[in-house]
């Protein structure tokens, strides 16, 4: 026993020895005989195994691989290159097996996962080729920290998968018209939107407010609007609002910047809006306050917004402003500070070329028309055309909240105000 | 001022500081910044200066300037934050370290001088949360009923870093606009407290089968259609096993026989029903020491019920930031699709009843919508879902 061990030892020296002076013939010569000592020998199985694939002998490569597969079956690898083995030899039934025995091993091993798809596909099995490409599309990582012998495969599976759930979502779109035709008057926005999520036409957007999160709430892009029955005085009133937003207009002063960080801070995404007019507020309602010079200008606003259940957080709610967008101007894609209070806006003065985008939804600003939206959720908006764009913007409480977590939130706003000694801000 | 003149400045200045003369260093540093000459580093160098004099207030200054003048300058924005926590302004130290610590997290590398500072922001920033959040618990445990809400203590938690929000996560199908609810209130569910008058009648039947080897099978089961992330160490592991009484919408038949009580109470309970997969209605047992790995459901339009049998001391189970114990006999309701796991830390077997009801938020044509969805799935696959509970 010790013998071939010693004898095996020095076989395997001058192995590497032939190999690293190129002399490849040498190097095969050896590993055959290491094989009539041992077997089950891992690194000459391969050796020998992969030199067979090389010159076209798939007949002793397989023989090479079969038997790793049976000693060294922990190693997806062995499984992957039986099935290319088995794929070069058309033998379908064998290279499954082989990917099986890969995925047994490790179930993410891309390769195999990869290869799988693949043989589902030239199987002409549309739908279990879907679902194995999905599988691969989940598994890689981004193009960029992926190697890049599996860009072109993970990218065939990634537009596979897109082309598939297309079909699947005109499919199912044909499938449930009777649903809707069948139940007509419910209310079945959020199933449509399940549907288009789940064929990837839509997106899972989440609540991602940058300072405080308020468990337990439903993530919702539009609230229903007959929860804000309250609105319905705005509505009726549009017109008497834009009056008093076209007086303060007119005077020109009270109008400041939205975007007012200080120059010293990182300002990311709001670089080019910073300090910039092309955006620009009138506010009535700040950081929990009644701007004064302002209010008094805008009665029959002011008389309206004492209608709302205004969150009230010291220092930082409610807030109520005219929102004066200029032509050709963009509001990046953005999320907000909390997700205890909702964002209303009342449209006031609407150009064509407007609009404003809540997670997966897209709405037009109708003048008359309001609407309640959380603004934790990431949304955007844009003024495209050549006149201004004037919304009553203010915040509102979450209507989920019970009146004794809204005491609560209030008396958390006003604890953290005493411990810091200054009001506002959102930070903690 | 010419080239020439700033350069012998400079080096003039920073001579003199070498020497220890600041005074001498900020006076020239002075004149070239004065004569509009100064860029972002003398700026810092003569903040650094003023600092060492202790004269914080034209530091400051200085510093700010710098910033202006090069905002994306990590040693900048730590000076700023250094500055300010000199001169007591916590806050606004607080709030440059974190923008160092933003900053800092998008640069591709950090050099390596600059790790101590940042670190030191981050004991800061800590140190600052950790003492607002004292303070705001104080103040709060005077409010009446300030804990009544275990919503709100979650977001205090949350909001203190203490922990992060769980939401939904189905790993199949997801249905929006739903609250994000780890446990739902019982009361609810108007079938629950007839179920648990069964509890007794349902644990005899469950003993038996207990008494019988072999009747268990692994809760999760080798599946070779979709990769098994997060439980793979559970795949065809005995340790967490079932017996199923109806197994993705069918009756087993002989296994329903060998429970009638069991089949008989939950007949009472307003089951999820989908086709071929729902309802699921089984015995989940997990062994003594046995951890189930934290997890996410198949689809956010059911809730799992528990209805704990046998339950020794040690078994504990957890959704998102929520930990209980099961009490024999007490119904709970949680979504799956939020992360949970479960522990049985006894050296006893722990013996659940489990089942799947809607969501109450779900309306009928809603109910029917998910239903129709997963009846035209199956017509345009061909092929029975590889399905989950």
């Amino acid at each position: 026993m010790a013998d071939i061990e010693k004898q095996l030892r020095a076989i395997e020296g001058q192995v590497e020895q032939a190999i690293r002076s190129g002399r490849e013939s040498d190097a095969a010569r050896l590993w055959t005989q290491i094989l009539v000592l041992a077997p089950s020998h891992v690194a000459a199985l391969t050796a020998v195994g992969q030199r067979a694939f090389r010159s076209g002998d798939l007949a002793s490569a397989r023989a090479a691989f079969d038997r790793l597969t049976l000693v060294a079956g922990h190693d997806p690898l062995h499984w992957t290159n039986l099935a290319l083995i088995c794929q070069q030899q058309n033998d379908a039934i064998s290279e499954a097996a082989a990917i099986h025995g890969a995925l047994s091993a490790d179930p993410s091993d891309l390769l195999a996962l990869i290869l799988r798809a693949e043989l589902f596909d030239r199987q002409g099995n549309r739908h279990q080729a879907a679902a194995a490409f999905g599988a691969v599309a989940t598994v890689a990582p981004p193009m960029a920290r992926l190697a890049p012998q599996f860009r072109p495969a993970v990218a065939r599976a990634r537009s596979f998968r897109d082309q598939y759930d297309h079909e699947f979502g005109v499919f199912l779109d044909q499938n449930l018209a009777r649903v809707y035709e069948q139940f007509g008057a419910a209310p079945l926005d959020r199933f449509r939107d399940s549907l288009d999520i789940l064929v990837g036409r839509k997106r899972r957007y989440q609540s991602q407010p940058s300072i405080f999160y308020y468990p337990g709430l439903p993530t919702i892009e539009f609230f229903d609007r007959a929860l804000f029955p309250w609105l319905d005085g705005f509505e009726a009133d549009t017109a008497a609002i834009a009056d008093e937003f076209h007086n303060v207009l007119r005077a020109d002063a009270g109008f400041e910047p939205y975007i007012n960080y200080a120059s010293d801070v990182p300002v990311n995404q709001w670089a080019e809006l910073n300090h910039n007019p092309s955006w620009s507020a009138f506010h009535l309602l700040r950081d929990g306050q009644r701007v004064a010079d302002n209010a008094v200008r805008c009665p029959r606003t002011m008389q309206l917004l004492a209608t709302v259940p205004a969150p009230d957080q010291p220092g930082r709610s409610p807030v109520a402003m005219f929102s004066l967008l200029r032509p050709q101007t963009r509001i990046p894609p953005h999320t907000g500070v909390s997700n205890v209070r909702l964002v209303a806006h009342v449209p006031l003065i609407v150009p064509e070329g407007c609009g404003f985008r809540v997670g997966n939804t897209t709405r037009r600003w109708v003048p008359g028309q309001a609407w309640v939206f959380d603004d934790t959720i990431e949304h955007e908006a844009w003024n495209d055309s050549t006149q201004q764009r004037a919304v009553l913007i203010f915040d509102v409480w979450h209507p989920h909240l019970a009146e004794e977590e809204r005491a609560l939130i209030t008396a958390l706003m006003r604890s953290i105000n005493a411990f810091t000694g200054d009001r506002g801000g959102f930070e903690l | 001022m010419q080239e020439h003149e700033v350069s012998v400045l400079v080096q003039h200045g920073v001579k003199a500081l070498r020497q220890g003369n600041t005074a001498e260093a900020i006076a020239a540093f002075s004149k070239v910044v004065d004569a509009g000459r100064g860029d972002a580093s003398l700026l810092m160098a003569l903040a650094a200066a003023y600092r060492r004099e202790r004269r914080l207030e034209p530091a400051l200054e200085k510093a700010a300037h710098a910033l202006r003048m090069e905002p994306a300058n990590l040693q900048a924005v730590l000076l700023n934050a250094d500055l300010l926590a000199d001169s007591g302004q916590t806050r606004g130290a607080a709030a440059y370290y974190l923008a160092a610590l933003k900053l800092a997290s998008t640069l591709e590398s950090i050099p390596e001088a600059v790790q101590p500072d940042l670190a030191r922001g981050q004991a800061f920033c800590n140190e600052q949360t950790s003492l607002t959040e004292h303070s705001v618990r104080v103040a709060l445990a005077a409010e009446p009923a300030s804990m009544a809400s275990p919503r709100f203590c979650e977001s205090l938690d949350i909001m203190f870093g203490r922990t992060k929000p769980y939401l939904q996560q189905p790993k199949h199908y997801f249905f929006p606009d739903l609250p994000h609810t780890a446990f739902f209130d019982p009361n609810q569910f108007d079938w629950v407290a007839e179920l648990e008058q069964h509890t007794d009648a349902i644990r005899e039947e469950v003993l038996a089968l207990l008494a019988t080897p072999d009747q268990f099978k692994p809760y999760v089961e080798r599946n070779f259609r979709s990769p098994q992330f997060g439980v793979n160490r559970m795949v065809n592991n005995p340790e967490w096993s079932a017996f199923y009484l109806w197994k993705h919408g069918e009756l087993i038949e002989q296994n329903a026989a060998r429970c009638p009580r069991t089949v008989a109470a939950i007949g009472r309970v307003p089951l999820t029903q989908m086709p071929a997969r729902s309802p699921s209605v089984l015995f989940s047992i997990m062994k003594p020491n046995a951890h189930i790995p934290p997890h996410h459901g198949m689809i956010n339009t059911r809730l799992i019920a528990h209805l704990p049998l046998i339950v020794p001391n040690g078994c504990e189970f957890r959704v998102g930031n929520h930990i209980r114990r099961w009490q024999e006999g007490k119904v709970w309701i949680f979504d799956d699709t939020i992360e949970h796991e479960a522990w049985n830390r006894s050296d006893q077997t722990r013996a659940i009843l489990l089942f799947e009801v809607w969501r109450p938020e779900l309306s009928n044509a809603e109910r029917d919508g998910v239903n129709s969805l997963f009846a035209a799935i199956d017509a345009h696959t061909g092929q029975a879902p590889a399905w989950e509970i």
